[in-house]
């Protein structure tokens, strides 16, 4: 049987066509959105994912990465004899400004220890991946990471400063772009004097522990120490996502419901302005004997297809949008999850569904009698 | 004879209390198959009322309405649908083709409705298009007609399943002459031919000539007439 509602659409390219956009947009910009949160949040802990330790150990209170965490650095006195300690780093680390050829770049600024050879302290929280240069700053060096390099035009050799101090870039780094803020690092010695301006404070100490006694460390160290708090390395990187979820999801929330709307609304108004100026032919085929559920089948037929659509290409464009916002914004991180599309398409479903209800209320009491009158 | 549709003892009241109106005040009727039967009357007599009772499309307040045997007065709305798609076609002064369908698939359409798909029903929607003169026109839209040829298409679609009652609304009104004349020539065929009963309500002298019987509505009373007396009437 022919179908009416697709012979509706082709009559209608362009209402047809305007809406299909409207789902479109709708559609990008939700996928856009999951694809920004899915990318922040799988970059905002790969440093904490990666780097290679057993416990982090923070001032108590301190649940995230990006919380100030401020310890003093004999506390290493009261963490090195607990039983099962193998290893001990420590990590002095905050944002600075960096400025490089009169330009000024907000960064996290990572001082950690060298390794030593045999030595149970150190070694641990430098750069994840190097690019290019040395992986060991010494005092006076510094590893740009390579997003900032590109954004700034910074190369191993250039000389960056912070504050009065000038640090010669020995080395580019990669994996370091957490979303929120771009890792960069320094020797111990110059996390200490930049980042703690030469007072003895350490941010995080990080431990190896033997297998097995985690949960053991961590009691030992939280009872006898009351200003600290342990974290397994899968612990706190959670913790820290969790920061990031309870400060952007309710704003992210909002705008999907936003978006939702708003593309519900732009397909229910076409299609119900579609309807009203089929009114007299929805009449017609309700007095050829159409039964109700036929009628509701040509509206929800055109909004499904129009969601498709609109899906299909929305779908299409979140991939351009996110490699030009890419490439245009170095720093920017987008992840696209084929079971966020699938979020997205049951969300372009459901506006479908929304924007056929008033349409349909409105065939289903077409008085067939109207047809009568010339 | 069999009786394709009857009318016995109808009333239709509109409204209530002061704004009470009887449109039609024990009205009866009969339509036999192969039957053309012209009902006339002046403007708000309640010819089109009557037409949609009989079509299923409302229900009088009392009175009983027969389709091909059956009592259909007292149906739910899918039910009426049913006698609708499957037992009646409906030919409309405006013609009321779907615009964003061609002539074929508003044919098609009816015969999907009436449960007819495939093959054999694209056929049947061909030949009966075919049979109106319009087979050269089938892949056309409504507006790339003429009226003449748009009501054509608009009968197609009302016999297309295989409907036993036709009911025709001022079906001549936005025809002229020569095609006025041709319609009537065909609803006459279709009646003798395929044994349809044929309902219209109609003010043209033209059309009254083709009928069988003529039947006057005027103040809820419906009475049979005649071709000189309906001359008379409008001369």
């Amino acid at each position: 049987m022919v179908s009416v509602a697709r012979k509706n659409m082709l009559q209608g390219k362009g209402r047809f066509a305007f809406s299909v956009a409207g789902v479109a947009v709708a559609a990008l910009l939700l996928a856009f959105i999951l694809a920004l949160y899915r990318g922040w949040s799988e970059r905002l802990t790969s440093y904490l994912d990666e780097t290679d330790t057993d416990l982090w150990v923070v001032q108590k209170g301190n649940e995230s990465f990006f919380s100030p965490s401020v310890m003093l650095q004999n506390t290493l006195d009261r963490l090195d004899p607990v039983p099962g300690v193998e290893h001990i780093s420590q990590l002095s680390g905050r944002t600075l400004r960096l400025r490089f050829e009169g330009d000024d770049y907000d960064a996290y600024v990572m001082g950690f220890q060298a390794p030593v050879e045999g030595s149970r302290f150190g070694g641990k929280g430098g750069p994840i991946k190097m690019k290019k240069g040395s992986a060991l700053p010494k005092p006076g060096e510094i590893i740009i990471d390579d997003i900032l390099a590109r954004i700034a035009g910074i190369e191993i050799g250039d000389v960056v400063t912070t504050g009065e101090t000038e640090l010669t870039v020995v080395g580019i780094s990669a994996g370091g772009n957490l979303g929120v803020s771009i890792l960069n690092f320094v020797s111990s010695y110059d996390g200490t004097r930049l980042v703690n301006m030469n007072v003895a404070l350490v941010n995080y100490y990080l431990l190896d522990v033997t297998p097995g006694q985690e949960q053991s460390v961590i009691d030992a160290i939280e009872t006898n120490n009351a200003g600290l708090s342990v974290f397994t390395k899968a612990e706190f990187s959670e913790s820290s996502k969790q920061v990031l979820r309870r400060s952007l999801l309710p704003v992210l929330g909002l705008v999907v419901i936003l978006v939702f709307l708003v593309g519900a609304i732009v397909v229910g108004l076409t299609i119900y302005t579609s309807t009203i100026e089929k009114e007299r032919e929805f009449g017609v085929m309700k007095a050829l004997g159409t039964p109700n559920r036929g009628l509701m089948s040509v509206v929800l037929e055109q909004s499904l297809v129009c969601c498709l659509l609109g899906f299909a290409t929305g779908t299409v464009a979140v991939f351009g949008a996110t490699w030009l916002a890419g490439r245009l914004v170095p720093q920017f991180v987008t992840l696209i999850r084929w079971q966020d599309l699938g979020l997205v398409f049951a969300a372009t479903a459901a506006m479908s569904l929304l924007a056929s209800w008033l349409p349909i209320q409105r065939v289903v009491r077409v008085d067939p009698l109207t047809v009568f009158k010339a | 004879m069999s009786v394709i549709l009857r009318l016995t003892d109808v009333v239709k009241v509109y409204g209530s209390g002061d704004s009470e109106v009887c449109i039609l005040n024990h009205v009866g009727m009969e339509l036999e198959a192969g039957e053309v039967v012209a009902v006339m009357g002046p403007s708000g007599a309640g010819k089109t009322t009557m037409l949609t009772i009989g079509g299923a499309l409302q229900r009088p307040t009392s009175g009983t309405v027969e389709v091909l045997g059956e009592e259909i007065q007292d149906l739910s709305q899918s039910q009426l649908s049913k006698v609708r798609r499957e037992k009646i076609g409906f030919v409309f002064q405006g013609f009321n083709l779907l615009q964003a369908l061609t002539c074929y698939e508003n044919v098609e359409y009816a015969l999907g409705l009436a449960g007819q798909h495939g093959k054999h029903a694209k056929e049947r929607a061909r030949n009966i298009l075919e049979l109106m003169g319009l087979g050269h026109r089938m892949d056309k839209y409504p507006k790339q007609l003429s009226g003449g040829e748009q009501q054509r298409v608009s009968i197609a679609r009302a016999i297309a399943n295989n409907a036993s009652l036709l009911l025709a609304d001022e079906p001549t009104a936005s025809l002229d002459e020569r095609r006025a004349n041709d319609l009537m020539g065909l609803f006459r065929a279709i009646a003798q031919d395929q044994g349809v009963g044929i309902l219209m309500v109609t003010h043209d002298l033209r059309a009254h000539r083709t009928a069988d019987r003529i039947l006057w509505l005027e103040g809820g009373d419906l009475r049979k007439t005649t071709h000189e007396e309906v001359a008379a009437h409008l001369a």
